[in-house]
């Protein structure tokens, strides 16, 4: 990502940011949207996005 | 002419910003002052063409880095300051007839990078304590220029709907040991019916408690506060999930689906805010294809919002709307 700022006439910034073309993603596998079914059970879904949960420490 | 009002009966700021009625309001395509600066054309906001996605200060912002001082002296309960932040406005993309949803997801990867930095940018300012990334989409919603863009307010103060929220996580924090956002979204995982898509990063599901009808909230599988937390894995799923639900928005009732999208994080004050998770929520204002819900007397003057809908069955009708993001790398 390159970023530019340059001053306006009135004295506001402008940033316009550019980006090399797009590459090769970051993991060779797209990580494709997955949908659930509705009343899916729990054990199916379980673990499936849920990430580590925040717990006090 | 821009100052905060205190408001001693709910207990919090109003910005008063005299000048934001003189704003350009629905001009010509031709005319649009966000769309880049042709050869011999008008002068716009933009005189350049050659950019990706790019960011300005407000013309007519509610709140200055160098705020003018207040035009009246405090009253004895309402006391007035300078109206000082930061008012930017973010161009999706030099092409006036686009909108996100039709953006291709790189391009939606690149705004959440985009996003990125200018939550880190802002959030460094001294007399900054919250990064608002926000976008109104539709004249529905009260849009004054259609060329695709998205606005972010940095506040001297958190704003009372955050602080609400805030406080309701700690006090589960408190209670259960346990985030109050990981509990919601892992409930509604179980229970599946209002989910719309998932995937390795992210959920998105119309609450159990929605306010409006397709009201969608998506929200990190990571416990993280911001968005500058997020892993570049993360960020690409971010923008294959809101191209996904931004597409399924628009196929609901084959229009431009207007709404109000939300980003919610941690306040930038320098606090400690480990008990907060990070996430957006969308409000959009149609009920049905011709319908609006407006926000009336229960809704403004009490707070309470009545639902006219069942977020099971909405959930049902955007599901069926959901398609994979494609992506060209």
């Amino acid at each position: 990502m390159k970023k530019r700022k340059i001053t306006l006439p009135d004295g506001r910034y402008l940033i316009f940011y550019s980006f090399e073309p797009t590459g090769p993603p970051l993991d060779e596998r797209p990580r494709d949207v997955v949908t659930v079914s509705p009343r899916e059970s729990e054990a199916e879904t379980a673990g499936r996005v849920t990430g580590p949960k925040a717990e006090k420490t | 002419m821009s100052e905060l009002r205190w408001n001693p009966l709910l207990g919090e700021w109003v910005a008063t910003a005299t000048h934001r009625q003189e704003r350009t309001f629905l001009p010509p395509a031709d005319f649009c002052p966000l769309c880049p600066t042709e050869p011999g054309g008008f002068p716009t906001e933009v005189p350049e063409s050659t950019y990706d996605i790019a960011v300005f200060e407000n013309r007519f912002p509610s709140l200055r880095s160098h705020p003018e001082l207040p035009s009246v002296g405090p009253m004895p309960l309402s006391p007035v300051e300078p109206a000082q932040g930061v008012c930017e406005v973010v161009l999706y993309a030099p092409r006036h007839t686009s909108t996100l949803a039709s953006e291709p997801v790189e391009q939606i990867h690149k705004l959440v990078q985009v996003w990125t930095d200018r939550f880190q940018e802002l959030s460094a300012l001294q007399f900054v304590q919250y990064v608002f990334i926000f976008e109104n989409k539709g004249e529905a919603i009260g849009v004054t220029l259609h060329h695709p863009h998205g606005q972010i307010y940095a506040y001297p103060f958190i704003p009372p709907r955050i602080l609400q929220e805030l406080n309701q996580f700690e006090a589960h924090w408190d209670r259960h040991n346990t985030c109050l956002l990981c509990d919601i979204r892992d409930g509604e995982l179980g229970d599946g019916r209002r989910i719309i898509l998932q995937n390795a990063s992210f959920a998105a599901y119309i609450p159990f408690f929605a306010r409006w009808p397709y009201e969608v909230h998506v929200v990190s599988a990571r416990h993280v506060q911001a968005i500058s937390d997020l892993r570049p894995e993360e960020q690409r799923d971010l923008a294959s999930l809101l191209k996904s639900l931004l597409v399924a928005y628009d196929a609901l009732f084959n229009l431009s689906f207007p709404y109000m999208m939300v980003m919610h994080q941690r306040p930038t004050d320098g606090a400690a805010y480990d008990h907060y998770h990070f996430h957006i929520e969308f409000y959009p204002p149609l009920r049905s294809e011709s319908r609006l819900k407006y926000l009336a007397g229960s809704e403004t003057g009490a707070g309470m919002f009545i639902n006219d809908t069942l977020a099971e069955q909405k959930a049902a009708e955007l599901r069926a709307h959901i398609r994979p993001a494609s992506w060209r790398g």
